[in-house]
């Protein structure tokens, strides 16, 4: 008896083995036949020379910045607030965060802690692919996108970061707004043998390699994201918020944002507003924003 | 934010807008120092927080503009709010507390400039502690005195707001006031836990220097100093309180007593104003009513009892140990360890020496035991050289050897 349970357990362990290996093979398959769209832009992007020495330019110029443990001396307003690393488990599971912070918007004074918050829910690739880019006549559609697991979700008000009664809560990042094309995911995820093949040809790169990667990965994309107003309008927006799940409540205050209306009044809308030039940008009374 | 048990309600309309965007969550920021900045501020944390009834702007003064210069959201403590106190209708403010906070041993720390950019470089380079550093924005009662809480208080419910409708009643008593009742004065043990998070952390503690008040000079801090939170635990005043006895004394009780001071003013002890100066002792110790005898000059010895004694320390800690500071001399345990210390390295030393030189020789004469008895009683001087060249002589015959102990049995 106990020899045919061992064989049978012998069997099981076979099976599974080999169904798991058939599932990568298929994967790997599939991502040779069909590149997610991000990843069919960089592998058709050509790198220019000028661009090219801008870039290395800005590697070495690049400083390595250590992020700070947990002080000892917490907000003053936070004393009860979550750890450092749940504080920062925005958007590690992106593609972009390989290299970048996992809080991305780091010098524009006016809008980072805006922009982060929405990389809570939003996926760099929604903001920052350029249409440009895109094959005449399409379009990118939106959806929600579960990261742990790489498959869409369904529309859904609950995944929205905003309640009924406007407050705030914590629903796992891992779930954000991607851009789709075709009816598939356009983004690389960071699971993708692309990115483990990215990270191992980047560490044993020199500089001039490194450059070159670093062109070309970010060669469909624009710096600066889309504004407030381009989704937070009356009017058609780029994202359908109705479509991915909004209720009446959340669709008014997506629609008729105040944060929104009060970054209409700034003229100098360009990206300008670094930490460096505290000292020059334009700054708005706030009693602008109640008004 | 955590679980939090006692709620405020909202207490003013939030006047300048601020929660427009501070109530938002996840406004972080990674800032150049690689410290991660978080500018969202949970509502029902706030509004139920010891600040909840105080708006942001009388804190946070300059902010006027967006975005917000660093330094017009700076906070002085020292300010007065808008707060009124209920005893003389002038409006609230710590001045006082952070006059006297400045003038004590503590002074160097911050008391206003407060950002959270700053955090960091209060936490690496300030020695002294600032106002934040051990005074919270908790809540009004923290949640494990929630059931003590109630009971006291005879309330079933822990929504303040319920009840407690007035917003003179609200604003004044219940912002200011209430929480002294029921937060430190409460439990002696919550106000040594202040001090105790930094003075038990023997590391931190070993790099003070301290500063002599009447020359102005910088000393490190003894032995006898790092280990005063140690001391204390195992002192009388210490256990009592552990056990839940209010009648031990707190570490402000003698460093910062409750008379005319403000609970801050905690100085070295060879300032003359200090509560634990020498001269100071008989009133600082006499204000209880355990040690009323204290204040009779006659008793003058009983102020003399070293509180932080060494002695008391279950064990010594070699390592940290400052070789060259004079006061762990003080200890017993050093008296001890040196005496002993002597005896046993005499012992030591001429055990080893006659391991060397001395074994199998005939000088090594026995003083008293069974050889001392054979040698004198009996005679027999025969030593050991002797008996080994016998041996050796008859090793080649050892039959006539046996039947010549055979003989002699």
């Amino acid at each position: 008896m106990r020899k045919k349970i061992i064989i049978f357990m012998f069997f099981l362990g076979f099976v599974v083995i080999n169904t798991l290996n058939a599932e990568e093979r298929f994967f790997n398959k599939k991502i040779v036949t069909n590149l997610p769209f991000y990843l069919s832009l960089i592998e058709f992007s050509q790198a220019r020379p000028e661009t090219l020495t801008e870039a290395k330019q800005q590697l070495l110029e690049q400083k390595k910045l250590n992020l700070q443990k947990n002080l000892s001396l917490n907000p003053f307003h936070q004393r009860n607030s979550l750890s450092l690393k749940e504080k920062l488990a925005v958007s590690e599971q992106t593609f972009c965060a390989t290299c970048h912070l996992p809080l991305p918007h780091q010098t524009n004074i006016r809008t980072r802690t805006f922009n982060n918050m929405h990389s809570r829910y939003i996926a760099c690739e929604t903001c920052h692919f350029d249409e440009d880019k895109l094959p005449k006549n399409t379009r990118l559609a939106y959806q929600w996108f579960d990261y742990q697991n790489r498959v869409p979700m369904k529309a859904s008000g609950d995944l929205f970061k905003i309640d009924k009664n406007q407050k705030q809560k914590m629903v796992p990042s891992a779930i954000k707004i991607v851009p789709f094309y075709q009816g598939r995911s356009a983004i690389i995820t960071k699971q993708h043998i692309y990115t483990e093949k990215l990270i191992e040809t980047w560490e044993q790169g020199d500089i001039n390699q490194n450059a070159a990667i670093k062109v070309r990965t970010h060669q469909p994309l624009k710096e600066e994201g889309t504004q407030c107003l381009d989704c937070h309008t009356q009017s058609a927006g780029i994202l359908d918020i109705a479509a991915l799940g909004a209720g009446k409540e959340q669709l008014e205050a997506y629609q008729n944002n105040t944060i929104a209306e009060f970054f209409k009044h700034y003229k100098d809308n360009s990206n300008r507003n670094d930490a460096a030039q505290a000292d020059t940008i334009e700054r708005i009374r706030i009693t602008e924003l109640l008004q | 934010m955590g679980p939090l048990n006692v709620t405020g309600n909202e207490r003013y309309t939030d006047p300048d807008g601020c929660f427009s965007c501070h109530a938002l969550s996840g406004l972080q920021y990674i800032d150049k120092q690689g410290l991660l900045r978080d500018a969202s501020i949970d509502q029902s944390h706030y509004y139920s927080s010891l600040h909840g009834s105080v708006p942001c702007k009388d804190c946070h003064r300059q902010i006027r503009y967006y975005p917000h210069k660093e330094e017009n959201g700076e906070v002085d403590c020292a300010e007065s709010c808008h707060v009124n106190e209920p005893s003389n209708g002038e409006a609230f403010s710590h001045k006082e507390v952070v006059k006297e906070f400045n003038d004590s041993s503590h002074g160097s720390g911050a008391s206003k400039g407060f950002t959270g950019a700053n955090r960091l470089a209060e936490e690496d380079r300030s020695q002294s502690p600032s106002c934040r550093r051990c005074h919270s924005n908790t809540a009004y009662i923290e949640p494990h005195q929630l059931d003590n809480f109630m009971e006291s208080f005879q309330h079933t419910n822990a929504e303040c707001g319920t009840c407690h409708q007035g917003e003179a009643w609200r604003n004044q008593l219940s912002g200011h006031i209430l929480r002294r009742f029921i937060g430190a004065r409460w439990k002696k043990t919550a106000s040594n836990k202040i001090c105790n998070d930094c003075h038990a952390d023997l590391q931190p503690m070993q790099k003070v220097k301290l500063e002599d008040p009447n020359t102005g000079e910088k000393y490190p801090s003894s032995y006898r100093w790092q280990h005063a939170s140690a001391s204390y635990a195992k002192s009388l005043h210490g256990r009592l309180l552990v056990t839940g006895d209010e009648a031990g004394a707190s570490c402000l009780d003698c460093h910062a007593p409750n008379g005319d001071g403000l609970r801050h003013g905690v100085m070295n002890a060879k300032n003359v104003q200090s509560p634990t100066h020498p001269e100071k002792l008989a009133e600082t110790c006499g204000q209880s009513s355990c040690h009323e005898f204290a204040k009779d000059k006659k008793n003058y010895r009983f102020n003399q009892t070293d509180m932080h004694s060494l002695n008391h320390l279950p064990q010594v800690d070699f390592q940290l140990m400052n070789l060259l500071d004079e006061e762990r001399l003080e200890s017993n345990w050093y008296r001890a360890f040196i005496a002993l210390g002597v005896i046993c390295m005499v012992f030591i030393f001429g055990h080893i020496s006659q391991l060397l030189f001395a074994w199998g020789s005939s000088d090594n004469q026995p003083l008293f035991g069974s050889g001392r008895f054979k040698k004198v009683m009996l005679g027999r001087t025969q030593n050991i050289k002797k008996k080994m060249a016998s041996k050796r002589n008859t090793s080649g015959s050892n039959k006539k050897s046996i039947t010549k102990k055979g003989k002699k049995t």
